[in-house]
């Protein structure tokens, strides 16, 4: 299973298209809806998988289109910064990631969501827990 | 959670389409399982009037305080039910969606429904009323600009019943249009007179842009005073600054923006002229206005014309015409792909230029006169009170718009609206578009003196907040100040977009999304139960 965190404006529009057409199977992703980016915090990557997903996508808008400015930049320093905390407490840094996508990039978000499954399940299920992911950036 | 929580929950077939896929039957009994629900239904198509009457209906006689709709995507119908529930008196920010159609297929279908439900429900729960308020909003207007397209901003706003203050740094209107199109604003002009709520203010320099939506408090200073000018809305009109061409030695080589003055004024008449534009990078406006150009010295002067440019851009309004005009009376255009060199000799300019199609046999050719593209740039001053302001400068020192395609004329901010060559290269047609449309903006925004806006979209816990002004400095849209009674963040309901940058960049967490807290992402995460 994965957890991908999706921009209302741009991503989560793209990826309910990708399954209307046919290109994208949802049953092992979950789409998290946000108002932006920017909205995702360091600990909502790391409680996506203390609650269970093998893998995270952060999905935001291209850089230097998001309509907040910054949201979509601020998102990627985090998804930078939580790969590092997942690598020091052995869980691949791999297993998260972050793609950019407009809402008409109805192809691209089915492949960059079939891209995340294929890591995952190369990977194998994701042994490493985050279990103290509360006291993160309390 | 709230013992009083009363959730209806309201799954929808979509015409029919989802009960081939999802158990309707065996979903409403788990869905009445969940806490904190205390009704259910299925309908064949809520998005219809019927499905929307019986959601009415249900809150009524069930007396729901949430409301969960499962069938489509949010993506797709959630403005409909919002809307909806609007006209039922309901709060629709008490709504949570279920994407049904868009996450259920195959024989796990009925399971993941429940699971998508459940998770809407969950968040239901948490989820609070956000009023929506009448804010008061100062019913003017304030155009920086009082170029043409500052005119006609004005001239529309001023119809559409706002008071408007026309800012010009100049001591005259219209400077640059009076040598383009002199007519035009002779025309503008004549009408800007005629109308008592426009209050034209020359002379006059801006030195900041201060306050929200609503209230801007616009300071300027006019023959050494500086005085402050109030206004609900701005628009930026400031327009470019044509910059010194490359070349450029008058009489022989002068600047594509000096043309028509030496039209109108030139004794001499030059008998060839030719025109070098896509020096820097390719421009439509540039080729337009050469074309024009070409067209306009072979009228005056009976000139021989050439064109040289990278690809000659006919993407507006009759330009394509424009062109073909301009090939029948015999206007020369060169292709090239390396810039032509271009060297003075007496009163004559040489031009040795590689026309892509003539194979790669360079082509001289003596000109009377050169008029060379000019690089346009907002004038420094205005980007940086725009800067100070907290609008975005694109990287190619442009006013950016928020998106070019849907809001053209919107900033960054609320409230603040571009018009015109401020916000792209673009012909005076298109400018005056453009500032029609600022002025309807600023007045769906001011009209009535009051606006509507959700109150709350930031829940502030002023007891955790430790003053550290991060959310300032983050929020986008420079919606954040400081509450100096409260000790804690004040956030501008009109200015808020809501895009939760604050509430992740808070250290202290004194800041939530109302719709995306912590809490209510939270929910939306768990996959362990229900998903297998």
């Amino acid at each position: 299973m994965i957890t991908a965190f999706a921009c209302f404006r741009s991503a989560y529009l793209a990826t309910d298209q990708a399954v209307i057409t046919g290109l994208l199977d949802p049953s092992e992703v979950n789409i998290v809806r946000v108002p932006c980016s920017g909205r995702v915090e360091v600990r909502d990557l790391l409680r996506a998988f203390r609650d269970g997903a093998d893998g995270v996508l952060v999905l935001a808008c291209p850089e230097g289109s998001c309509q907040d400015l910054t949201g979509n930049v601020r998102a990627r320093q985090r998804v930078e910064y939580a790969q590092r905390l997942l690598e020091e407490i052995g869980i691949e840094k791999e297993r998260l990631e972050m793609a950019a996508l407009a809402s008409m990039m109805v192809p691209q978000a089915a492949d960059v969501i079939k891209e995340m499954l294929d890591t995952v399940r190369a990977l194998g299920p994701c042994r490493g827990r985050v279990s103290q992911a509360e006291g993160v950036a309390k | 959670m709230n013992e009083n929580l009363k959730i209806g929950v309201f799954l929808c077939k979509c015409g029919g389409a989802l009960a081939k896929r999802i158990d309707f039957q065996k979903l409403l009994t788990q869905v009445n399982t969940f806490p904190g629900v205390s009704y259910s239904q299925v309908d064949s198509a809520l998005c219809l009037a019927e499905g929307r009457v019986s959601i009415g209906r249900a809150i009524k006689e069930q007396g729901l305080n949430r409301v969960v709709i499962a069938g489509c995507s949010p993506s797709f119908h959630e403005e409909t039910f919002m809307e909806a529930l609007r006209d039922f008196g309901f709060d629709p920010q008490l709504m949570a969606m279920a994407a049904l159609r868009e996450r259920c297929f195959g024989e796990e279908a009925t399971q993941r429904a429940a699971r998508e439900v459940l998770a809407a429900v969950r968040k239901a729960a948490l989820l609070v009323p956000l009023p929506e308020k009448a804010v008061s909003v100062e019913p003017a207007v304030a155009i920086i600009g009082g170029g043409l397209t500052g005119i006609e901003a004005a001239l529309t706003a001023a119809q559409l019943g706002l008071r408007v203050t026309l800012i010009e740094k100049e001591k005259e209107l219209g400077r640059r249009g009076s040598e383009l199109y002199p007519e035009v604003l002779t025309k503008k002009l004549q009408e800007l007179v005629q109308q008592p709520r426009i209050t034209v203010s020359t002379g006059t320099e801006l030195l900041a842009i201060k306050g929200q939506a609503g209230h801007f408090a616009i300071s300027v200073k006019k023959g050494g005073q500086t005085s402050i000018v109030n206004a609900g809305a701005i628009i930026i009109a400031s327009g470019v600054e044509p910059q010194t061409p490359p070349y450029f030695s008058p009489p022989q080589v002068i600047g594509l923006w000096q043309l028509p003055r030496i039209l109108a004024t030139s004794s001499e008449k030059f008998r060839r002229v030719g025109f070098l534009v896509d020096l820097a990078q390719e421009s439509r406006l540039a080729s337009h206005m050469a074309v024009e150009g070409a067209l306009a010295c072979k009228k005056n002067w009976a000139s021989e014309a050439y064109i040289l440019c990278r690809n000659v851009k006919v993407d507006g309004r009759e330009w394509e015409g424009l062109y073909r005009q301009a090939r029948d009376q015999g206007v020369i255009f060169f292709k090239f792909r390396d810039n032509p060199s271009v060297k003075l000799c007496g009163v004559q300019v040489e031009i040795v230029v590689n026309d892509i199609y003539l194979g790669g046999q360079p082509v001289s050719l003596a000109c009377d006169l050169l008029v060379v593209e000019q690089e346009l740039a907002v004038g420094p001053s205005i980007r940086e009170i725009a800067r100070e302001a907290g609008l975005t400068i694109s990287p190619e020192g442009w006013l950016q718009d928020a998106n070019v395609h849907l809001y053209p004329v919107l900033s960054n901010r609320p409230g603040i609206f571009y018009a015109g060559l401020c916000r792209w290269e673009q012909e005076l047609e298109e400018s005056l578009a453009d500032a029609r449309q600022a002025a309807e903006s600023a007045a769906s925004l001011l009209s009535g003196g009051k606006t509507w806006v959700l109150s709350g979209k930031v829940a502030i816990e002023a007891e955790k907040c430790a003053l550290c002004l991060t959310c300032i400095r983050s929020c986008p849209h420079r919606a954040i100040s400081i509450d100096p009674i409260r000790r804690a963040p004040y956030v501008d309901d009109l200015s808020c977009q809501g895009c939760g940058i604050c509430a992740a960049e808070c250290p202290g967490k004194a800041l939530q999304l109302n719709g995306f807290t912590d809490a209510q992402m939270a929910v939306q995460l768990q996959l362990g139960e229900g998903w297998k």
